[in-house]
């Protein structure tokens, strides 16, 4: 019998295996995705650490000063170090202001992205194992969804949400409402990539051995069939949560996202918009700048694993 | 061998001990109505729903046609012994392998284990070996695992120490050390994956094997080690196989009964030894004839032409009168009734009129 | 009679720098005009390897480290890659073991006959379409069916079109790399049978690579088996096939079950094929054979003229002291 090297103790698996991993040896492949990678990693710290690492605290008024109001960007003829990328209208760090944005946008994003895969997943792998009228009803329910641009859905629901219930809980309930009207407008591609996945695993001869020997429908479904079609699910993941990122900067930009007092980069994009005429573009600029390089670092990352995975774009 | 016998067989001794007692082999007992044989079908038909592909069909079935894939199969399988069913591609030989196990069910007739219904056979009792051993088994799941997944959810066996010894005991039964358990598929070769997967068979005990083409993604010298593996096996632990193949030498070194099919039918069927000497239906003499065998060197005309007609719309009369070379006006209208020829079943018109050279 | 192709010690590596292993080592054989030569041999051994190494179509890690290949008198393993696209669609025919898919779904069998026809010779369409016409009467391929599209035709009739359209720019050599292993066997009997005929009225060379001893016996007039990358015997089909020297080719032969009678048990070769890097010194088929002796490990032994062919191993040695 051969013997191949990566037989080791068993506690070690878990690290051969990570080393082997053709998603971190895509990072490798590409100069894009090694930068992609790199400032992911950026964001995703900011994400963590931003509240020690401002330079302002942008929610403490305490610390607002409004004769810094409108202060240029630190290079400029009128600029201050003390803001680097400049001041608002109140006179708010912009750079504190994109680090607290950015962190909010992303945690936005993946909690709209984790609402949409628990619906999706879940329902694609149910409709996709057991087909017959289930799988029909609820992919037609997909499908008709799926003709509505996800940023309509969103806005729907949106406006449902604010037809129904009272000023005071629709304010306080917001942010949940937009990672809901986020989430729900993008459950129905999750549900068809899993639902097409699980139809090719289902009639694998594994599945039928494991049917065989007893093995329980929910059994099948979690340890055989969802592990199996994990791959492809991650790459979507990734493509959709630059989409939700994105979708949540859209509707913030349109006034029906995250309120001024929880500025994501959508939301300082669209306050900095008032000014863009009267000549103070950098309150703009930069919140566009980091939400752009934050989704272009995405998808790119996206795109080297699906190549790397040779999965055909959903 | 203990631990083989901590399984429900109490069935399978007896038999074997009526066997003995009325001093015949397995082979002679089967016009024995008393004992009850592994695997009985009875006018088992099958049909899969083609339907018309569109947008808004729920599955209903409306418009639906009926594509006949096993039409009205009959056949019975001795405990102990090795039945095979042959045929091209689209017989419907694999979709039979999937009725016997029990993963579809009959649109018509009954399926019988051991005298019981299909449906109330403890899950495992019939088990499978795939044709495809790299899609065969979970590429993400430890070849231990595997093969350990039948032992868990029947919950015959209660501690882990007992799962883990009989997993053990199940992969050095197909010639692989407990060490291979570790590996993943992707680390073995075709023939050890195989092997594995007939282990992961026999975890479940079970008195029947549907062995659907067992061997026809292995290279030549595995192949010769899985058909030994399962002839031994067979005598060790007094197996019983449904052997689907299309690959006629294999048939005929490992099967004691033969149904030969075409479109759905059994066109003939009885000991393997006496169709293999002396084939009677024309399509099973054109199969055997069309066979590239190079321990016969002689160049011959393959007569058998074409392809089979499609399942979704075949021929009336007698199935096979299209490529069939004697066939007559009765064929082409009469669908042929099994005759009794010594000791094998016949569904052809030109041997029932005794006229079934072929030249 | 000339051979119309001669591969001389071809040898193609694969890996990058720090691990290079010998895939092909020094493959030589030559095929004269309406000759088949079936390559055969188990899964790794190889035998695609050779077939893509002769129309160098390599894939990336794999590339030819030795040896040449001369195609009609000219080298064709060191002409620039422009000619050698030439000579693939002109020269050389090949069918793929996934040939069911040579045909494209959009057009039907004739107007991609015709189209390549015109392609590669200088004919007006009438012309064109008069050749294809002739073509699908070579192979049985009903005329009728001419304006078909692939998917309304049988497995067996896809393949009978897929040859066609290897062989319709009339080439010197015929490639077929496991042709028909999605068919039936009686209708891949009829393949190769059909492709034997062809070859041998058209005067060209084939070399079918497959794993089906069964069927290159059917097919081929000489018999390369190959194992671990190496050809261990070489011959006549009849003698390969019947006075087998090689034990590798022995042991191959006695563990397919015969259709004529049943044996009591199969014969079989203990183990498996050795992966690339794991080939033990001296002889490839050392660690598996019966009748090893010191010699097989110490040297590799070359091919050798043993009874009625040629065969690897140090058992067909003139001046060996052979273990009793």
């Amino acid at each position: 019998m051969t013997i191949s090297k990566t037989d080791g103790p068993r506690q070690l698996a878990w690290l051969t295996r990570l080393k082997r991993s053709v998603l971190l040896s895509s990072f490798g492949a590409s100069p894009a995705a090694m930068l992609s990678a790199a400032l992911i990693t950026l964001f995703l710290l900011n994400a963590i650490f931003a509240p020690f690492l401002v330079p302002q605290d942008p929610s403490d008024l305490r610390s607002l000063n409004l004769t810094d109001s409108l202060k240029p960007p630190a290079w400029m003829a009128d600029g201050v170090w003390g803001y680097p990328l400049g001041t608002d209208g109140q006179g708010r760090d912009i750079l504190s202001a994109v680090m607290y944005g950015a962190r909010t946008s992303l945690g936005f994003g993946l909690a709209a992205l984790a609402l949409a895969s628990l619906l999706g997943i879940p329902i694609g792998l149910i409709a996709g194992y057991t087909g017959g009228f289930l799988d029909s009803v609820l992919m037609r329910v997909a499908d008709t969804q799926l003709t509505f641009p996800p940023i309509l859905i969103a806005l729907l629901l949106d406006g449902i949400g604010r037809a129904v219930l009272s000023r005071s809980m629709q304010q306080s309930l917001q942010p949940l409402w937009v990672v809901l009207a986020i989430g729900v407008s993008l459950w129905p591609q999750f549900a068809r990539l899993v639902r097409a996945s699980t139809l090719v695993e289902r009639g694998k001869d594994y599945i039928l051995a494991a049917r065989l020997v007893g093995v329980s429908r929910s059994r099948i479904l979690a340890l055989h069939i969802l592990p199996n079609i994990g791959s492809p699910i991650l790459v979507f993941a990734a493509i959709n949560l630059s989409f939700a990122i994105v979708a949540e900067a859209t509707l913030s930009f349109l006034g029906v996202g995250l309120p001024p007092t929880e500025p994501s980069l959508g939301t300082l994009i669209m306050t900095g918009n008032d000014f863009l005429l009267s000549g103070e573009w950098w309150m703009s600029l930069f919140p566009g700048l980091a939400l752009m390089s934050l989704v272009m670092a995405i998808n790119c990352l996206a795109d080297s694993f699906q190549d790397r995975l040779h999965i055909s774009p959903g | 061998m203990s631990c083989w016998s901590d399984m429900p067989r109490e069935h399978h001794q007896h038999e074997a001990a009526q066997a003995q007692a009325s001093g015949s082999s397995p082979a002679s007992t089967r016009l024995e109505q008393a004992v009850p044989c592994v695997l009985e079908l009875r006018h088992v038909t099958h049909y899969y729903a083609v339907r018309k592909s569109g947008l808004w069909h729920f599955s209903s079935g409306r418009r639906a046609r009926k594509l006949r894939a096993v039409d009205h199969v009959s056949f019975t399988l001795q405990s102990g012994t090795t039945l095979s069913v042959v045929g091209e591609s689209g017989c419907g030989k694999s979709t039979l392998a999937r009725l016997a196990a029990g993963l579809l069910s009959p649109s018509e007739g009954v399926i019988r284990t051991g005298g019981r219904r299909l449906s109330s056979v403890r899950a495992g009792e019939i088990n499978m070996v795939f044709q495809n051993p790299y899609a065969a088994l979970d590429p993400r799941w430890r070849v231990r695992r595997s093969v350990s997944e039948a032992l868990r959810p029947g919950g015959f066996l209660k501690s882990r120490r007992a799962v883990h010894d009989r997993t053990g005991e199940c992969l050095s039964r197909v010639g692989l050390s407990p060490a291979d358990g570790e590996k993943y598929p992707h680390q073995l070769s075709g023939g050890q994956r195989q092997r594995v997967c007939i282990a992961r068979a026999l975890a479940s005990s079970p008195r029947l094997l549907i062995c659907d083409e067992p061997t026809t993604a292995l290279d030549v010298s595995v192949q010769a080690q899985i058909l030994n593996l399962l002839r031994d096996l067979q005598r060790a632990l007094g197996l019983s196989y449904l052997f689907i193949s299309h690959d006629l030498p294999v048939v005929r070194y490992m099967s004691d009964d033969l149904a030969v099919m075409y479109l759905g039918r059994i066109v003939e069927m009885g000991p393997a030894e006496s169709i293999f000497s002396a084939p009677r239906h024309p399509y099973t003499r054109l199969l055997l004839e069309s066979v590239p065998d190079f321990t016969a060197m002689t160049h011959r005309r393959i007569r058998l032409a074409g392809d089979p007609p499609s399942p979704l719309d075949p021929p009336p009369g007698c199935p096979f009168h299209p490529r069939c070379p004697i066939a007559t006006a009765r064929c082409r209208v009469a669908k042929p009734a099994y005759t009794q020829h010594e000791d094998v079943l016949v569904a052809c018109h030109a041997v029932e009129e005794g006229r079934g050279g072929i030249g | 009679m000339p051979s119309l192709i001669e591969v001389k010690d071809l040898s193609v590596e694969i890996g990058a720098k720090q691990a290079v292993l010998l895939a092909l080592d020094r493959i030589s054989f030559a095929i004269a005009h309406g000759e088949v030569l079936g390559l055969v041999g188990e899964s790794g051994a190889g035998k695609s390897l050779t077939a893509a190494a002769i129309i160098r179509m390599l894939e990336a890690p794999a590339r030819i480290a030795g040896g040449q290949v001369v195609l009609n008198g000219v080298r064709i393993d060191s002409i620039s890659d422009n000619e050698m696209k030439r000579v693939r669609g002109r020269q050389i025919g090949t069918i793929f073991q996934n040939s069911l898919d040579a045909l494209d779904p959009l057009y039907t069998v004739g107007q991609q006959l015709v189209e390549t026809i015109r392609c590669h010779l200088p004919l007006s369409a009438s012309q064109a379409r008069k050749r294809a016409m002739e073509w699908l009467r070579e192979v049985e391929f009903p005329e009728q069916r001419f304006y078909a599209y692939p998917h309304e035709l049988s497995g067996g009739m896809r393949q009978r079109a897929a040859i066609a359209l290897a062989l319709c720019a009339e080439p010197y050599l015929l490639i077929a790399d496991e042709p028909t292993t999605a068919l039936d066997l009686p209708v891949q009997a009829q393949m190769v049978g059909l492709l034997k005929r062809l070859v041998q009225h058209k005067k060209m060379a084939a070399l079918l690579v497959t794993h089906n001893l069964g069927l290159v016996a059917l097919a081929a007039d000489r018999i390369a088996v190959m194992y671990a990358g190496r050809i261990v015997e070489m011959g006549p089909t009849r003698a390969v096939v019947q006075r087998p020297a090689h034990p590798y080719t022995m042991g191959l032969l006695e563990s397919i079950p015969p259709l004529s009678y049943r044996v009591r048990r199969l014969r079989q070769i203990a183990g498996t094929m050795p992966r690339l890097g794991a080939i033990p010194p001296g002889c490839p088929f050392s660690s598996r054979c019966n009748h090893v002796f010191a010699r097989c490990h110490r040297a590799r032994p070359e091919l050798m003229t043993a009874q009625m062919t040629q065969a690897a191993c140090w058992l067909h040695a003139e001046s060996t002291c052979k273990p009793t």
